[in-house]
């Protein structure tokens, strides 16, 4: 699948072959370190000692540059191989989720906690079905800074010849056609933007007594 | 493990440090554009947030165009940049400079308007005006955030220079991209391992200076891992208020 000529007229399946690619990507990645955070964050929650080496450890991953982390993580999954890419990024997903899923949970009012004990809930149907959708507002909130990282970040991917849209960056640059690289900056900005909304849409469904007048 | 041990004798061999493609030489170019592009965000975002902050005009302009910038491509726009003027640094240190005011921009933001109004009422009582508020009482107490920015920033740019090297510039891109094309792992790992040092290295200086600066009585308690890097330590966005 390969851009032809110097003009967007005749490649839309290459630009459409990369962005599903891309949206395919970013799904797992964003599924794999949400799987983890939500592992991870309840540990944190539920044995508060555990939450500020977790965040440590997860900040410090945060903090390595894509490129190397692909590298580095080649040396696991084999160097030209597109687990990396997915464990990098879901290892970005997981720092952020795991940060608001634990600050969100932590901010449920004690009374709230309180008065589904008395009610006769255990621990864990209580974590399932009180405190976890309090704190839904911030999950999708670092969901939604996920996703978009996600799928801008994935495309440096690119520049080991993987991933999604990025592709086109390093075909575009090499064979010096600038249609195409603009081509999929664009579908980057658009499929970062519609995701976004979506998954803004989703969280606004999930929590309908956040918008309940006089709620408060 | 392999790699490991291969990329600790490339680490090692003392050929590898020195001349122009050397690890040193490629270490200064890094840390040069790195410097200039944060320098020059901070310049430009930290005026900029100060007055949104402050007179709370353009807060929600200013909060999502740093959002929607998350979502461009640092790769393309440097690849764009580079076509428009080849083997020259400035427009990639000024595509980096694009990339790293947006946090800077919006933790500035988010700090002043986080300062407690009681602060700035109290402020006001004691016969403060509009800017010495500003410096006297909102900019300390907004400090720590601030610097969060400013340090999420430094991460992003060093991060993003490593991409920059892709376009046939300097800086510790090159052991990966260079490694990458003539498949010399070892100087992939060798460079990421670099790249990393960097970006720890940095954030314990920035967490230093951070200390010096910001007024001890806000040191917060529970401020786990000062030393460890901040990209994550942007303030929650848009956490609304739990009931």
């Amino acid at each position: 699948m390969s851009w032809s000529g110097r003009q967007l007229a005749g490649n839309w399946d290459v630009l459409w072959h990369y962005t599903w690619l891309h949206l395919r990507f970013t799904v797992q990645s964003l599924v794999l370190g949400a799987i983890v955070a939500f592992v991870l964050g309840y540990v944190a929650y539920r044995w508060r000692g555990t939450y500020v080496p977790l965040l440590g450890i997860a900040n410090a991953l945060y903090a390595v540059p894509s490129l190397a982390m692909f590298a580095i993580l080649g040396t696991f999954f084999g160097i030209l191989s597109d687990r990396s890419l997915i464990v990098a990024m879901a290892i970005y997903t997981l720092a952020i989720l795991l940060r608001n899923m634990v600050e969100g949970l932590r901010a449920v009012s004690p009374n709230v906690i309180d008065a589904s004990t008395a009610m006769g809930y255990r621990p864990t149907r209580r974590f399932l079905t009180v405190e976890l959708p309090l704190a839904l507002p911030a999950i999708v909130a670092g969901l939604r800074v996920a996703a978009v990282s996600t799928i801008s970040i994935l495309t440096v991917g690119g520049v080991i010849g993987r991933g999604g849209l990025g592709q086109m960056f390093r075909d575009g640059y090499v064979r010096n056609i600038t249609i195409e690289v603009w081509a999929a900056l664009v579908a980057v900005v658009v499929l970062a933007l519609v995701a976004d909304a979506l998954i803004f849409l989703a969280g606004r469904a999930a929590t309908p007594w956040t918008r309940v007048r006089g709620a408060r | 493990m392999n790699n490991v041990v291969d990329a600790l004798q490339w680490l090692t061999t003392e050929d590898n440090w020195w001349g122009e493609s050397g690890i040193l030489n490629r270490l200064w170019e890094h840390v040069q554009y790195s410097f200039w592009a944060t320098l020059l965000a901070a310049a430009i975002a930290l005026p900029i947030g100060l007055l949104i902050g402050h007179t709370g005009r353009g807060v929600f302009v200013g909060v999502n165009l740093s959002g929607l910038a998350r979502a461009i491509p640092t790769l393309a726009v440097v690849i764009l940049v580079y076509k428009l003027r080849p083997l020259t640094a400035w427009p990639v240190v000024l595509a980096l400079t694009l990339l790293a005011a947006p946090p800077i921009l919006a933790n500035t933001v988010a700090g002043i308007r986080g300062v407690d109004p009681d602060v700035r009422d109290a402020a006001e009582g004691m016969g403060m005006t509009g800017r010495t508020v500003l410096w006297r009482a909102e900019l300390p107490i907004a400090l720590p955030l601030v610097f969060a920015g400013v340090r999420s920033a430094a991460n992003q740019v060093i991060a993003t220079a490593t991409v920059a090297a892709y376009a046939g510039l300097g800086g510790l891109g090159r052991f990966i991209t260079d490694g990458y094309a003539l498949r010399r792992y070892d100087e992939v790992f060798g460079g990421a391992i670099l790249i990393v040092a960097l970006v720890f290295v940095v954030e314990g200086v920035l967490a230093l200076v951070q200390r010096m600066l910001v007024s001890p009585g806000l040191r917060r308690e529970r401020q786990p891992f000062a030393l460890l890097p901040s990209r994550a330590s942007a303030p929650i966005p848009e956490l609304e208020p739990l009931t």
